[in-house]
């Protein structure tokens, strides 16, 4: 254990000190206050449109980070043969793949943790009474940006950077689409497609699920079990990912 | 004599390409490393050199064969007790000299004291806070080198070290390759393209060419000149000869009676080349043999 928090901090650090996660923390940080602010707030859907743009920029940055990130995290370590002097000290290969994921799961709370902060703040600075300060739409984005982080690291483990990058957006657009599909699914004649959608529905992780922006827009809940839920899911999927990512890394040369 | 590195039969053959194109690197590589000497690894380039040491040190599998230390452990169980200066070393540039060695420290629990100790034998005292992204070539090195003292391993593994160093750089480095062996029970394996390198600092040698074995042992063997050049100043004025080892005494007798005033007799080495081809030579006429 003391292996992979040495790891992950030495990660940590390194990933804080990159450009990328600057302009990830001022673009998305920037969006959520400049929206609140600039948004005319005395009319009830106008003020949704304040608090729905907000989230979408901490999305954006986050989603953002996650992708390029990962796609370059672990890449560049065994393209700068920087892994050579890692891998041979006394810590197994698991442990490394672990604190990489493990450090940008700190990166990414601490983002998220200082977003809502930033939402909470310029939502209490201009007077939106009634709403709701609820952390759990930036719940939902963090999951979200974590699946799509370990998604793009493990694509890079045997893909450039550059097709890991379009995958991993692919796998978001794709990934917001599942109801579309589940709806073509339940109400097409064509078997075909049916059959297409319902693959795409198995192999493909229901973004949607974390979609809890318009939640808090509307201040509409679903009871809690239902997050609890949702979050399970997600995390199960960054932990198959996971799990084959690290059967492909223990297996590589690093030549 | 106890060993801290046996192999057997190691061979490597990559696949690159789309369509996979063989590269055999090594070729059934067998040979060990005896406890307490500083042995050199010779080959010229691409003879397979880096790639022995990274399927010794478990970056990469060998296709066949295996590579073990201290009698018969696989890499992963004695990490602790190697250290390991990679090729190329390479750093987060972000972070300062002190930063890494403090988090290669960790895994071991090494002493604050211990850090500057390794820092001092370096001479990184005055560049250890600095940034690894404004080092030079020969401090990234040294930086490595740093690092693999830490743990005080029993075995130091080091990829051409003094590759690409100034005179000045080498010489750290070769001091404290010396001192660092000196303490008993101690090894180090060093590879190396340059003769003269490893002739200053290794008592046992191992020589590739082209992925296969072609010589381990005493490498007064090899260095061990077989020609000298011999000066001689005559009434008629000065004459240079050369004379095979076998014939030296003659000469030298020669040059008495005939009451001639020696100047000067320099050893001639070998020829990196020249070296290769005879063990080449050797090679082939041993496959020979086994065949007839
Ligand atoms: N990843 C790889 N894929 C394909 N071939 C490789 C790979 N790595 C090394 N080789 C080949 O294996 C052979 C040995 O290379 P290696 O790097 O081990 O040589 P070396 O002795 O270390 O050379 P140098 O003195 O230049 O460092 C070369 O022919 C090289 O082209
Ligand atoms: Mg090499």
């Amino acid at each position: 254990m003391s292996t992979i928090i040495n790891l992950s901090k030495f990660f940590f650090k390194d990933l804080i000190h990159r450009r990328i996660f600057v302009v990830a923390a001022v673009v998305g940080l920037a969006f959520i206050v400049l929206s609140m602010l600039l948004g005319p707030l005395s009319f009830n859907e106008e003020k949704r449109l304040a608090i729905n743009f907000s989230l979408a920029g901490s999305q954006i940055s986050l989603i953002f980070l996650a992708v390029l990130v990962g796609s370059s995290f672990l890449k560049s370590d065994i393209e700068s043969k920087a892994i050579h002097g890692i891998l041979t000290r006394p810590l197994s290969r698991p442990q490394y793949y672990v604190s990489k994921l493990a450090s940008f799961f700190m990166c990414l709370l601490l983002l998220s943790f200082l977003m809502w902060l930033a939402f909470l703040l310029t939502a209490l600075m201009v007077g939106f009474d009634g709403i709701s300060v609820s952390m759990l739409p930036f719940l939902g984005i963090f999951i979200e940006a974590l699946l799509l982080f370990s998604f793009a690291m493990f694509l890079s483990l045997f893909t450039s950077s550059f097709l890991a990058i379009g995958a991993s957006f692919s796998l978001f657009l794709v990934g917001h689409w599942i109801p579309t599909f589940e709806y073509l699914i339940r109400n097409s004649s064509q078997s075909v497609i049916k059959l297409i959608g319902t693959i795409i529905v198995w192999v493909v992780p229901n973004l949607e699920s974390f979609n809890w922006k318009s939640h808090l827009t509307y201040n509409e809940w679903l009871p809690v079990e239902t997050y609890a839920q949702f979050s399970a899911y997600g995390l199960i999927w960054v932990l198959c990912i996971t799990f084959f990512g690290i059967f492909i890394f223990t297996k590589q040369d690093f030549a | 004599m106890s060993t801290v590195l046996e192999c057997s039969n190691v061979t490597k053959i990559f696949k690159t390409g789309f369509i996979p194109k063989p590269v055999k690197a090594l070729d059934k590589i067998s040979f060990t490393i005896p406890k307490g000497k500083v042995t050199g690894f010779l080959g010229p380039n691409g003879s397979g050199k880096s790639t022995f040491l990274k399927v010794a040190t478990e970056l990469i599998k060998p296709s066949e064969g295996k590579v073990t230390f201290f009698g018969g452990k696989n890499f992963y169980s004695v990490k602790k007790d190697i250290g390991f200066v990679p090729e190329k070393p390479a750093y987060p540039v972000a972070f300062s000299g002190l930063e890494i060695l403090k988090f290669h420290a960790a895994f071991t629990g090494v002493s604050k004291q211990r850090i500057d100790e390794v820092v001092d034998l370096v001479v990184l005292t005055d560049a250890i806070k600095r940034p690894v992204g404004t080092y030079s070539k020969g401090m990234q090195q040294r930086l490595s080198i740093a690092q693999a003292l830490l743990d005080e391993p029993q075995l130091l593994i080091l990829d051409e070290p003094l590759s690409g160093l100034d005179p000045d750089g080498r010489e750290i480095l070769i001091n404290v390759i010396k001192n660092y062996s000196e303490k008993p029970g101690r090894s180090v394996f060093l590879s190396s393209h340059l003769l003269e390198d490893l002739q200053r600092i290794c008592n046992n040698l191992v020589i590739i060419h082209e992925g296969r074995l072609l010589f381990t042992g005493d490498p007064e063997e090899v260095f061990n000149p077989n020609e000298f050049r011999l000066t001689i100043k005559k009434s008629d004025g000065i004459k240079k000869i050369r004379v095979n080892k076998d014939g030296l005494n003659t000469e030298l007798k020669k040059i008495i009676d005939n009451g001639d005033d020696l100047h000067e007799v320099v050893p001639q080495n070998k020829s990196i080349s020249s070296l290769y081809f005879d063990l080449m030579q050797n090679d082939k006429s041993k496959i020979e043999q086994k065949r007839g």
